[in-house]
């Protein structure tokens, strides 16, 4: 049977049927909806977690429980979960733990020139990168069996195009949830303790040691040598003038382009097939790197002492490149297509009419404040078609940068925050404890519209919950209260006077005053969301 | 001629059901056993921003993205829009266009200065079909919430699928409640074209 889905529903599909049995993470455009339909499934059991980095400590604790385990995050969320992510790699794993990792290449739908790929080779987190949504299913069940099999984490690799785009999808039968492993012989989980405890001992490699260090080595050779052979790299022979080795979404459309050339589609990126690259660069006459993001794989291979044609033929500054067939058949069969505008004037982002993000976004404009915001809805008071804000950051990052600003003012105007609700709990709530700490002062706005509404309205901390929800609703303005903010203020974003009136006068007050503008977001806001 | 498969450009704003005309559209030639791939591209900004969303049918196909000046078929739902994304068009493609003009962003901020898009329309020296949508549901009764599919009616004829696999798939496909209503809009569209 066939079926056509994104390659997001079909990554869910594919974690659904390897028996993933916990999967968390943060909501991030493109890859929210890995997350929303694996919750779909029984069996899973979900979390939307209060950040990238809580998502993946709780993902380790589930692995080391024993259960195969996903976390779902957009590129910058990568940044975030950072820390436990790099502590995390050469640690023995237990039950299989993926992480779906979507860069926005070329900036399709976000802000950002990230390659996630930088990620993996730091710190040897093997990387796999489907080309359509049948790759992201078949790619995901052996990411699941590299995990499990070498005892590392696994990164799977999107992008707006692969995550968005629906292909056709081969169905077979359910596979249904796989039974959970059980913890196997280590003594410790930790990666470090061997090397702590061998420290600037010379009798290091005593036995009894030996049984507490984990020889992260001896897989990561293993796998190194057995990408070679794995059956998601792929060489097909064709012309032997053109060799061109692609990964992802880049492979088809080299694939459009330039038809008759030979290929290497790598599926596993990282570790590189080091011998299969050899082999493929050495029997054609010019080799073309084609890859989304940053010339990764070309540096790697550059590294290796082969000669290879990339960065020189496709120059990524001042954007980070995304491919396009056109692209790669003006840059290497020389095809000049018509680049004529149509010059229509843009649809720059807006919030939705109504929208009461929109209510504070006037006030601070008419008043002539200085403004800080972060990402989200909120954020959107940025563009300068809009042009509420003077800064923007990002996830939950206004609180702190206020803090600073308005220590070091000069010119005795103090700067007003904005964060939404959704970044208040992500990290946003760490800025307005430093400030209290501190003894800072300025104006702190939470917009609460009771959802994540940027990435289509999933719920938060604060948000209303169904009413047989199993989950504890937490307050803004108690949280506010009990770290010993004094000027606490709810006010119905609606009700611009009175909001405008309380901004005012706290601004010219010392020391922190909180509003929380509260309004549901009108599209999202409802508890039946996930 | 009628198109066996193809490249087509389905574009407009946010909120005019472009990413369920899509669904619809996908479903058809996939149910006709053709390989297809669609890419919506949804910028920032939840409603009244530019979505276009690109689909290929054929019987393999590699990249998801149509080319500049490959596209066999435009629909478009608003007429900034349709324009917007012409340079994808074949020498001999079609632009089927909903007699729809909503101002961008930008110049109703004063950024940008407006164009004249009527004129601009007119001067056009492609085929193209301007279809008011919204009026034509009117005359009849319907609300104009039916326009994505009574479009999707009009950009069915061109297409060498036969009338009920699409009515099959949109049956499928619409909330009960609404299915009568979304097959009669359907009809509309088609019928429009002899």
């Amino acid at each position: 049977m066939r079926n056509i889905m994104t390659g997001n529903q079909a990554a869910a599909l594919g974690a659904f049927q390897s028996g993933v049995a916990f999967v968390t993470g943060y909501p991030g455009t493109p890859c929210t909806e890995v997350v929303s339909e694996l919750a779909k499934f029984e069996g899973v059991h979900w979390e939307w977690a209060v950040n990238e980095k809580v998502a993946l400590e709780a993902a380790i604790g589930a692995s080391l429980a024993g259960v195969r385990t996903l976390v779902v995050m957009k590129t910058l969320g990568l940044n975030v979960a950072a820390d436990a992510f790099t502590q995390l790699a050469g640690t023995p794993m237990n039950g299989g733990l993926v992480l779906v990792v979507a860069d926005d290449v070329g900036r399709i739908v976000g802000d950002d020139y990230q390659d996630c790929r930088h990620y993996s080779i730091m710190s040897q987190v093997p990387l796999l990168e489907p080309s359509d949504s049948q790759e992201a299913k078949e790619f995901m069940e052996m990411a699941f069996l590299i995990s499990e099999t070498y005892e590392v984490p696994v990164i799977l690799r999107l992008n707006s195009i692969t995550s968005k785009s629906k292909s056709v999808v081969k169905l077979e039968q359910d596979v249904g949830q796989r039974a959970t492993r059980r913890l196997a012989h280590q003594k410790s989980l930790q990666k470090t303790v061997g090397n702590v405890v061998r420290f600037g001992f010379p009798n290091y490699d005593s036995p009894m040691l030996k049984e507490y260090w984990h020889d992260f080595k001896k897989n990561w050779t293993a796998l190194q040598d057995a990408c070679n052979e794995i059956s998601i790299n792929q060489v097909e022979m064709g012309d032997r003038e053109i060799g061109i080795i692609a990964s992802g979404v880049s492979y088809h459309y080299a694939k459009e382009a330039v038809p008759h050339a030979s290929f290497l589609k790598l599926g596993l990126v990282f570790p590189l097939p080091q011998r299969l690259i050899r082999d493929f660069v050495g029997s054609h006459r010019t080799v073309y790197v084609i890859e989304d993001g940053h010339p990764i794989i070309e540096r790697e291979i550059r590294g290796m002492g082969l000669t290879v044609q990339g960065e020189n033929v496709f120059p990524r500054f001042p954007h980070m490149l995304y491919f396009t067939p056109e692209i790669i058949e003006e840059k290497i069969l020389g095809i000049q297509r018509e680049k004529k505008s149509s010059e229509v004037p843009f649809r720059l982002p807006v919030n939705c009419p109504g929208c009461p993000h929109t209510v504070v976004n006037r006030i601070l404009k008419k008043n002539n404040i200085k403004a800080v915001g972060g990402i989200g809805c909120g954020g959107l008071g940025a563009f300068p078609h809009v042009g509420a804000m003077d800064v923007v950051k990002c996830m939950g990052s206004s609180f702190g940068i206020a803090h600073g600003y308005n220590r070091f003012r000069k010119d005795g105007k103090k700067m007003v925050a904005v964060m939404g609700d959704g970044e208040f709990w992500h990290t946003g709530m760490n800025g307005l404890i430093n400030a209290v700490y501190h003894k800072g002062e300025g104006v702190f706005i939470i917009e609460d519209n009771f959802t994540v509404a940027m990435t289509g309205g999933q719920r938060n901390i604060s948000s209303p919950l169904k009413q047989d929800s199993i989950q504890n609703r937490i307050s803004i303005e108690a949280i506010c209260k009990t770290i010993g903010i004094l000027d606490v203020y709810v006010v119905d974003s609606y009700d611009e006077d009175r909001l405008e009136g309380i901004l005012l006068r706290e601004m010219d007050k010392e020391g922190i005053s909180v509003i929380i503008a509260r309004h549901p977001c009108l599209i999202f806001a409802s508890p039946t969301n996930t | 001629m009628l198109l066996k498969g193809g490249n087509f450009i389905i574009c407009g704003i946010g909120g005019q059901g472009i990413v369920f005309t899509s669904d619809i559209v996908s479903k058809v030639f996939l149910a006709s056993e053709y390989d297809i791939k669609a890419t919506d591209i949804i910028g920032l900004g939840q409603r009244g921003g530019s979505v276009v969303t690109h689909i290929r049918t054929g019987e393999k196909i590699y990249s998801p993205l149509i080319k500049r000046g490959e596209a066999d078929i435009i629909l478009a739902f608003e007429k900034y829009e349709g324009l917007r994304w012409l340079p994808y068009l074949k020498k001999k493609g079609k632009l089927i266009v909903n007699d729809c003009k909503n101002r961008p962003t930008s110049v109703i901020n004063g950024l940008q200065e407006d164009i004249d898009i009527d004129e601009r329309m007119r001067g056009l020296d492609c085929w193209k079909l301007m279809v008011d949508g919204a009026k034509i549901l009117k005359d009849h009764h319907m609300d104009s919430k039916f326009v994505n599919i009574f479009m999707t009616g009009v950009f069915s004829k061109y297409t060498d699928i036969d009338g009920q696999y699409w009515e099959q798939i949109i049956c499928d496909y619409v909330p009960r409640p609404y299915m009568e209503e979304n097959i009669k809009a359907f009809r509309m569209g088609r019928g429009l074209i002899q």
